[in-house]
């Protein structure tokens, strides 16, 4: 008997899960408050697209939201590697730094956030603000490492084969912890992203995040639904246009 | 080898490892922060309302401690935030490590769920939050699922890493010798996936950390992150910065022990 291949028994498992959840809601098992059913949201969605949800159609929401967090990831991921750099490089720079880093970096945003609303108000500044200091320790960290783990052989070569300080950071150290840059960008934008929507459900009035809430205090599960997939599907595709890029920009990483 | 001598000539790798050990200039570092922020708050440029002194933050501590806030005692909101990411991250470790194991050992059981873990990995934990809510109540139970879903494809996908990563040649060696399947897997596929789990913990401890006091902001009537948002309605910039400083040194702690478990328990780590 040959095996069944991996791939049939993942579709048999969604289809299953499919045909449970039209099950469930098409059999009147639970109301449609708590479980919308396929119907649903497909109506759902397209209210969404056409009419929007309070003024603005779901993809300008969903623009909203991604205008934070390029926003707060760019300055924060830009920062952070100078920083990195700069510890790596520097170790009185890295023991100064070091510890608001460390302390930084555990600490959950939204705590933070509270403080800035007060300090900057409801409006973009606060959160952008909040990005920027989330993105800026896990992108400094990276590069520092990236910088540290550098292997001290390659810098005596060049310095012995007369290359300048300068000459030894931007031609040795810069391109061996790109791509350890590049991994902690990712990590960066994925931790951006999921402090974006908490931001946006706990202190917003706009953006995709502030759309589930809103309508969850509505009852409108069929738009929470629509709204929890997008936000699903948004995650997904900034973190694989970054591991494109990733592989553009470092090609030589693993060599 | 003095700093300045270290500076100018020697490689960055060693020096940075240096700097990591000598921890003077770091205390140096945060002291002259904290002397900044006084002499700022001091100075009167900015009003002591939003930006509270060090000795505020101090006051507001002894009068947490000894006073309680608003009824509820400093002590009581730290446990509730505790017990809620104990009891979620606590029962993804009990489910997700055994699941994980099976999925990296069975194919036909990964292939039927891993798609379950692979959707729900990127979704911020926050956006199915209110589901929650309307499933299971505005009570703890919600939030305890939360962290519970928050923790659970983290684990899930790490251990089933962990096995995936297993040698197949020491696999075969071991049924050659004449092993038998709950030997190898006792005796091979466990230690060898177990450095693996040990981080999938690591950063689903830090994940769920950081959930349940957004959660705890948007639908609690305790724990620190409702302290934080109940202190911000009254404008107690204080406690805010002290829950701030509790939350960091709460976070720093777990993670620390943690590292600590994970270096007693899984001493062959890197010498494979």
């Amino acid at each position: 008997m040959r095996a069944i291949p991996s791939w049939a028994i993942t579709l048999t498992s969604i289809l299953l899960a499919g045909l449970l959840w039209v099950g469930i809601t098409e059999g009147g098992l639970v109301r449609d408050l708590f479980l919308p059913g396929p119907a649903d949201l497909w109506s759902g969605l397209n209210d969404l697209l056409t009419d929007g949800y309070k003024g603005r159609t779901l993809l300008e929401h969903a623009g909203v939201s991604l205008m934070r967090v390029g926003a707060g990831f760019l300055t924060g991921a830009i920062a952070g590697t100078a920083l990195g750099l700069g510890m790596g490089y520097m170790p009185r720079l890295n023991a100064l730094a070091a510890p608001f880093i460390e302390f930084l970096r555990p600490l959950p945003q939204l705590a933070y956030l509270i403080l800035l609303i007060v300090w900057l108000g409801i409006g973009e500044t606060s959160k952008i603000t909040m990005l920027f200091l989330a993105a800026l320790p896990v992108s400094a960290i990276a590069a520092r490492d990236g910088v540290a783990n550098v292997p001290p052989e390659r810098i005596r070569v060049a310095l012995a084969l007369g290359a300048t300080r300068w000459q030894v950071f931007a031609h040795v150290l810069l391109p061996s912890a790109l791509p350890e840059i590049m991994v902690g960008a990712r990590l960066a934008a994925g931790i951006v992203y999921g402090t974006l929507i908490a931001a946006e459900i706990v202190a917003g009035a706009s953006g995709i995040g502030w759309m589930i809430l809103d309508a969850g205090r509505f009852l409108r599960s069929d738009y929470v639904f629509v709204g929890i997939g997008l936000i699903g599907l948004t995650g997904i595709a900034i973190d694989r246009a970054l591991l494109l890029l990733e592989r553009r920009v470092v090609h030589w990483a693993g060599r | 080898m003095t700093i300045s001598s270290a500076a100018s000539v020697s490689p960055p790798s060693p020096r940075l490892a240096a700097s990591l050990r000598r921890p003077g200039l770091g205390v140096w570092s945060v002291a002259a922060m904290a002397g900044l922020w006084w002499a700022i708050v001091a100075s009167g440029t900015v009003s002591r309302d939003l930006v509270p002194s060090p000795v505020d933050v101090w006051n507001a501590a002894v009068e947490v401690i000894t006073q309680g806030y608003r009824g509820t005692t400093l002590w009581g909101n730290a446990a509730s935030t505790l017990g809620r990411l104990l009891g979620g991250f606590g029962g993804a470790t009990v489910v997700g490590v055994p699941l994980g194991l099976w999925m990296g050992s069975n194919r036909v059981a990964n292939a039927g769920i891993d798609w379950i873990i692979q959707f729900m990995r990127p979704l911020p934990p926050l956006s199915y939050m209110i589901l929650l809510i309307l499933w299971l109540g505005t009570g703890d139970l919600s939030k305890v699922a939360l962290l519970f879903l928050t923790a659970f494809p983290i684990v899930v996908a790490a251990s089933a890493a962990g096995v995936r990563g297993v040698k197949r040649q020491r696999i075969q060696v071991a049924l050659a010798l004449g092993a038998s399947r709950a030997d190898v897997f006792r005796h091979v596929i466990l230690p060898s996936a177990a450095p693996m789990v040990m981080t999938g913990l690591q950063i689903a401890l830090a994940a769920a950390f950081s959930t349940v006091v957004s959660a705890e902001l948007l639908a609690a009537t305790d724990g620190l992150g409702w302290m934080v948002i109940s202190a911000s309605t009254f404008l107690r910039n204080d406690i805010i910065i002290l829950c701030i400083l509790l939350l960091g040194g709460l976070g720093v702690t777990l993670a620390w022990m943690l590292r600590t478990l994970d270096r007693r328990l899984i001493h062959w780590r890197g010498r494979d």
